[in-house]
């Protein structure tokens, strides 16, 4: 049975080779994920602009206000003129770096937070993944082993239901396997007893149900 | 949006437990706006997997059933458990 884990980058019994880390190995379900970090992203971008806006406008209205004060102050004296006119540069200068400042740590924010949930979102969409391939491995009819998720992952509760049905399927087939070759085993004594020996329908029935017993035995393999 | 994503997987959680216990009865679909269609499509085609496994045996043990019964075994204890068995599993799908 082929791992599915092998793709999700679990380790395995035997050694692998050392693949680099790309965004695209992050970006298992890129339709959740993506439509997700979006979301995210914008709605903590606009809360972040709005925030700063507020900051900018009461800043600008301290500014406003320290202006007209000088003005009034150097109204009537012109050797203060210059004081006041380097004050009034000085503190649109300050509003306007505080506006490049809040751009670049809205943007820090904005990258910051994509990455994370670019992460966050792997470790959803990783084990998702995961039970998707063991998912299809059922609808082929084959129950293998399950192993664990990766330490870090999410859903583990999730996947816990899923290991835990897996291996009640598994139990319950491999019982039904036994079940199905002793009863085999005995209607062909049983028959033997009975003194029967050309060829019947029943032979003919056991016999493919052995096939069925060796290819179910291969499933749980 | 978190909603959207922990329904499905509620809903795939609740036909887990009912396959842990051996029920395989029908799926359902998902509620319109739902996330992880693809996933919840890939549940169910796992869960059809399982059905298919039930219904091959049940065909197998049907004719096991029919031809030791055509060869006067009906009677054996044998006979008797598989037909449980393949009882089990049409129950298991209904």
């Amino acid at each position: 049975m082929s791992d599915p884990t092998a793709a999700t980058g679990l380790p395995s019994p035997a050694p692998r080779p050392h693949h680099q880390r790309k965004l695209s190995n992050y970006l298992l379900d890129k339709n959740l994920q993506l439509r997700y970090i979006l979301l995210v992203t914008i709605l903590s971008a606009l809360i972040a602009g709005a925030l700063g806006y507020m900051i900018y406008d009461q800043r600008r209205t301290a500014s406003e206000s320290i202006e007209r004060d000088l003005q009034a102050l150097t109204h009537d004296d012109a050797s203060r003129a210059d004081f006041g006119e380097r004050i009034v540069s000085d503190l649109e200068s300050d509003d306007q770096a505080l506006i490049y400042k809040m751009v670049a740590v809205g943007l820090g924010l904005v990258v910051i937070l994509g990455a994370y949930l670019v992460i966050m979102t792997h470790k959803v969409a990783g084990p998702l993944f995961k039970v998707s391939m063991y998912f299809d491995q059922m609808a082929d009819g084959r129950l293998g082993t399950v192993t664990p998720l990766r330490r870090g992952d999410m859903l583990q509760d999730f996947f816990g239901d899923f290991k835990a049905m897996h291996e009640s399927l598994r139990a319950r087939a491999s019982a039904d396997v036994a079940a199905m070759e002793q009863a085999a085993a005995a209607l062909r004594e049983a028959r033997g007893a009975a003194g029967a020996a050309a060829r019947s329908p029943l032979d003919d029935a056991l016999a493919a149900l052995d096939h069925h017993v060796a290819n179910r035995k291969r499933q749980l393999a | 949006m978190t909603h959207r994503v922990a329904g499905p997987l509620f809903k795939v959680s609740l036909y887990l437990s009912k396959m842990r216990e051996g029920r395989f009865d029908k799926v359902y679909n998902l509620r319109k706006g739902d996330q992880l269609v693809d996933f919840y499509d890939q549940f169910k085609l796992a869960h059809g997997g399982v059905v298919a496994m039930q219904q091959a045996d049940i065909t197998r043990l049907t004719a096991v059933i029919a031809a030791a019964e055509a060869e006067g075994l009906g009677q054996h204890p044998v006979v008797a458990e598989l037909r449980e068995l393949a009882r089990r599993k049409e129950r298991s799908i209904e």
